[in-house]
């Protein structure tokens, strides 16, 4: 299947930058806060999501000059599985997160603390990528 | 896809419509049956049973003071027609057959949601349900290949979204109301969902 995507621009690109690092701010800032973890885990990982979706698009610009565009989770993983030589793992990174987007849109279940540590791990490896190839 | 009017893939037309109900129909339908089920008008049915009768793929025999339409299966295209019309079973058979020959196995997958009602339309999701062994990590490389690979493949036979819900053998006895509706209108590609809940919950309580 051909990924839906959209062409970049230099303005998209900065644009979904910011976005993820000011979600990954707001992430950290939140778990800081909190008395404990657990309680604010839904939003913590919701904020993580963003995070690494934004970083996944600007991953994408930089080595294909176009992102994932709509909702499709399968197109925007594999359109980061293209890009070399790390898009294999940063696919997996990318599905992880969009697993626990999926998880909670039907779970009335608060996130668990596996899922946490995933997320964190996942936007930090996504993060670190798309700061490397930022330009 | 819409996986409940496969014709739209080639003809986006009523006339697919039709052929698909015919196709999928044990028994001669009147024009005003297939009216009904297709929620088309009874004039643009009867207008295309008239092309399909012309065409000598559809049949029609007087009942009284109706008439009966079936299609003609000796026709040269009837067995295309019947392999589109059941693109939903053919899904259902490549899922089955993917899940089954996994490496890692899986304790259960259900398809669920509205392709498991036959209610699916041209954007909706295809959602699987996984249950991960609890001796397997989340992070086992074969696993997660797996699961892309299945979730890449449902969206290449189908072109919809696949959306895999994933849970350890070992979450499924908390409550979890989207298990419960999976198993109870899911259907079941590989292993048994309602035996592992029941089991499960008997442990838990």
């Amino acid at each position: 299947m051909t990924p839906r995507t959209t062409t970049c621009t230099q303005a998209i690109k900065a644009g979904r930058m910011r976005k993820a690092e000011q979600f990954a701010d707001a992430a950290e800032t939140i778990r800081e806060f909190a008395d404990h973890e657990a309680d604010i885990g839904d939003a913590y990982v919701t904020l993580l999501i963003h995070a690494g979706i934004a970083a996944a698009d600007v991953i994408c610009c930089e080595a294909l000059g176009e992102h994932a565009h709509g909702e499709s989770h399968t197109d925007a993983v594999e359109l980061l599985r293209r890009v070399r030589p790390d898009g294999s793992d940063l696919g997996i990174a990318l599905g992880s997160l969009l697993g626990a987007k999926t998880r909670a849109g039907y779970s009335h279940q608060p996130v668990n603390k596996e899922t946490r540590v995933r997320s964190t791990r996942a936007v930090d490896k996504l993060l670190r990528a798309a700061r490397d190839r930022y330009r | 896809m819409n996986l409940q009017r496969p014709f739209q893939v080639v003809a986006p037309t009523l006339d697919g419509d039709v052929l698909t109900l015919l196709a999928r129909a044990d028994r001669p339908l009147t024009g005003r049956a297939i009216a009904r089920e297709s929620g088309a008008s009874h004039g643009g049915v009867q207008r295309a049973l008239g092309h399909l009768v012309g065409e000598g793929i559809v049949t029609r025999e007087r009942a009284g003071r109706a008439f009966l339409y079936r299609l003609n299966r000796g026709h040269l295209a009837a067995r295309w027609i019947e392999g589109l019309a059941s693109l939903r079973l053919e899904l259902i058979d490549r899922l089955r057959g993917t899940v089954a020959a996994w490496q890692v196995s899986a304790d259960a997958v259900v398809l669920f949601g509205s392709a498991a009602r036959n209610e699916a339309g041209q954007r909706s999701d295809i959602d699987l349900l996984l249950i991960r062994p609890a001796t397997v990590d989340y992070d086992d490389p074969v696993w997660r290949e797996q699961v892309r690979a299945l979730e890449s493949a449902a969206a290449t036979w189908t072109g919809n979204d696949a959306r895999v819900l994933e849970y350890a053998a070992d979450e499924i006895a908390k409550e979890e109301a989207v298990l419960d509706i999976a198993a109870a209108e899911g259907i079941e590609l590989h292993g048994s969902l309602r035996r592992l809940l029941r089991t499960a919950r008997r442990r838990g309580a």
